[in-house]
C-alpha cells in the first residue's frame, strides 16, 4: 500500500465496504447503463449521449447534464430535486464535458432497493453507468456514507442500513476523487462535532480507496470478458 | 480599461488578483463581507421581519403566524413553512414563472438547514393535540443578488424567529373557537443555539476564498456551505460537486465558519 493503491485480497479493508455487485449492459437501448448492488441497496442506471439536444438547453462550450433520479418516495418533494441537482455536479465533475459542446447527455437513475445509504449507491452506480458509456471522465468518483452515533465513544457506521440510520444522530456521505482522493461533493443531515467530522472522513477515504480498487477490478474483469 | 478587460477575460482579471493574495473589491482570500441587520420593517403587516445588507446582496423576510391542524405523523408538533423567492427583479438569470431546479434546490437547502440544526423543537408550537397548533409562514425574498444567498437568508431568517413572539390562546368551550387571551403577555419563540452557515468556493482548483460573490461564483463550480453554530457543532456540510477541496484546507474553513458563527450570532443577539 505504499503509492496507496489498495490489494484487492487485502482482508483488513474487505471489512470497510459491503458487499459489492456490479453488472454492465444491463439496458439494450442506452448507451450505457450498470446495476449496482450495495450492500442490500441497489440501483439502476442508465445513460444516453452525447445525443441532439433543443437550442434552449444547449450550451456552446459543453454538453448539458441532464439528470432524472427516482428515489422511490411516497411524496415527492423539493428535498428530490436538492439531491438531484447534487448528483448533477458529481456527474459534471467527472465527466470532461468540454469534449461535447453542444450536445446533451442524459442520466436516468432508479432505486431498485432502499435499505440505506442511497445517495452513495445513486453516485456509485453513475460512475458505474459512466464507465460503461464510454464518455470522457477526469476521474472515478466514489461515495461513501457514514452514520454518527448518537453516543459519542460508539464507533462511526460505515454504510449503515435503514435501521442503522434512525439511530444515528446525523448522516454524512462523502465522494471522493480516485486520483488525489480530495473531497469532490458532501451532504450532511443532522449535528455533529468538528471531531466527529474529521473521523468520518479519515475513515470514508479508506473505504474510498477500497471502493476505487474494487471499481478498477471490475472494469478489468469486464474488459477481459469482451475481449 | 481594467473594467473592459474583466469584462472580456473574466477569469484572467481574478487569477492576477489571487497570485497576489486579494480579491477585486480589496477583501482578502478569507474575508467576509460586513452584514448588516435591520428588523420591524414590515411591522405590523408580518408578525416578524427582517432586512438583512450583506455586501450588495440584499433580502428581506417576514414571518407570519397562522392557525392550522397538526399532521397525523405529528400531532403533538406545529410546523414551519419557509418560502424563498428569488425574481428576475434581483438578477437577470431568474425567469418569471414555476421556480427553476436551481431555485427549488436552494429554497430546499434553507429549510435544511433549520430543520437540521434542531434548535426549534416543534412541540411548543401545538395548541391542542391532533387538533389545533401554530403554523410559521417564512417568506425570504431576494432584492438584490450579488453571490452568497444561503448565507444572508439564513441571517435573515434566523434574525425574523428569534424575534417572534407568539401570544396565548383560549379556545372558547361552546363554540369551540380559538380567542387570543389579552392578558398574557406574548411569549418569545424558543429557539437553541443559531445554526450560522458560510460559504466558501474553491477557485482554479487550488485556492479557497470565502464568501463569493456574484463574478466569482460564475467564475467557480465548487462551494462549500458549512453551517456551524458557536459551540462549534456542525448542523450541515455540503459541497455540491465540482472541484475537489484538500482535508486541510476544509479544516481552515471549518475555524472560519465558527468565528463567522460567533460574529453573526452577536449580531443578531445585539438588536
Amino acid at each position: 500500500m505504499d503509492n496507496g493503491e489498495v490489494d484487492i485480497n487485502d482482508e483488513v479493508s474487505e471489512t470497510l465496504v459491503p458487499h459489492i455487485c456490479c453488472e454492465f449492459q444491463v439496458l439494450s437501448k442506452t448507451d450505457g447503463s450498470a446495476s449496482f448492488f450495495q450492500g442490500s441497496t441497489s440501483v439502476l442506471c442508465g445513460i444516453h449521449g452525447p445525443t441532439e439536444v433543443k437550442q434552449s438547453k444547449q450550451q456552446n462550450d459543453k454538453s448539458a447534464i441532464e439528470i432524472s433520479a427516482n428515489f422511490n418516495t411516497v411524496t415527492h418533494s423539493c428535498r428530490e430535486k436538492m439531491l438531484q441537482e447534487i448528483i448533477k455536479n458529481t456527474a459534471e465533475t467527472m465527466i470532461i464535458t468540454h469534449t461535447y459542446p453542444r450536445t446533451g447527455i442524459t442520466v436516468s437513475l432508479q432505486a431498485l432497493h432502499n435499505d440505506g445509504s442511497s445517495l452513495s449507491a445513486f453516485i456509485n452506480c453513475l460512475t458505474m453507468a459512466l464507465i460503461d458509456s464510454g464518455l470522457s471522465m477526469s476521474f472515478l468518483v466514489v461515495a461513501v456514507t457514514c452514520g454518527i452515533p448518537r453516543e459519542p465513544d460508539k464507533p462511526i457506521i460505515l454504510y449503515p442500513s435503514l435501521e442503522e440510520e434512525k439511530l444515528c444522530v446525523s448522516v454524512v456521505t462523502l465522494c471522493f476523487d480516485s486520483v488525489n482522493y480530495d473531497v469532490v461533493t458532501s451532504y450532511t443531515t443532522g449535528t455533529f462535532s468538528i471531531l466527529r467530522y474529521e473521523q468520518a472522513l479519515l475513515q470514508s477515504e479508506s473505504a474510498g480507496r477500497r471502493l476505487v480498487a474494487i471499481f478498477e477490478f471490475i472494469k478489468r474483469r469486464s474488459s477481459d470478458n469482451c475481449s | 480599461m481594467a473594467e473592459e478587460f474583466a469584462s472580456i477575460h473574466l477569469e484572467d482579471y481574478y487569477a492576477k488578483f489571487i497570485e497576489q493574495d486579494v480579491r477585486p473589491d480589496g477583501r482578502e482570500l478569507g474575508e467576509f463581507r460586513a452584514c448588516s441587520l435591520s428588523v420591524g420593517n414590515l411591522h405590523p403587516t408580518a408578525d416578524s421581519s427582517a432586512t438583512v445588507r450583506w455586501g450588495n446582496t440584499m433580502i428581506v423576510s417576514g414571518v407570519k403566524l397562522e392557525l392550522g391542524k397538526p399532521t397525523d405523523e405529528n400531532p403533538e408538533e406545529g410546523f414551519i413553512v419557509i418560502n424563498v423567492e428569488m425574481t428576475p427583479l434581483c438578477e437577470s438569470r431568474f425567469k418569471p414563472g414555476p421556480p427553476s431546479a436551481f431555485q427549488q434546490s436552494v429554497g430546499q437547502y434553507i429549510e435544511e438547514i433549520l430543520i437540521n440544526s434542531g434548535c426549534i423543537d416543534l412541540h411548543q408550537l401545538c395548541i391542542k393535540s391532533g387538533k389545533l397548533s401554530w403554523c410559521i409562514y417564512c417568506d425570504i425574498m431576494c432584492l438584490n443578488w450579488d453571490g452568497n444567498f444561503i448565507d444572508a437568508c439564513n441571517v435573515a431568517l434566523i434574525s425574523c424567529l428569534s424575534r417572534l413572539k407568539i401570544p396565548q390562546l383560549i379556545i372558547d368551550e361552546e363554540s369551540d373557537k380559538p380567542q387570543i387571551n389579552d392578558d398574557i403577555p406574548l411569549r418569545s419563540l424558543e429557539i437553541g443555539l443559531f445554526p450560522i452557515s458560510s460559504t466558501f468556493a474553491v477557485f482554479n482548483d487550488s485556492v479557497v476564498i470565502a464568501d463569493p460573490n456574484l463574478h466569482e461564483e460564475s467564475l467557480t463550480n465548487s462551494t462549500v456551505t458549512i453551517t456551524v453554530n458557536i459551540e462549534g457543532t456542525i448542523c450541515g456540510l455540503r459541497k455540491n460537486g465540482g472541484s475537489s477541496i484538500k482535508s486541510d484546507q476544509l479544516n481552515v474553513c471549518l475555524e472560519k465558519a465558527v468565528n463567522r458563527a460567533r460574529e453573526l450570532t452577536q449580531l443578531i443577539e445585539q438588536l
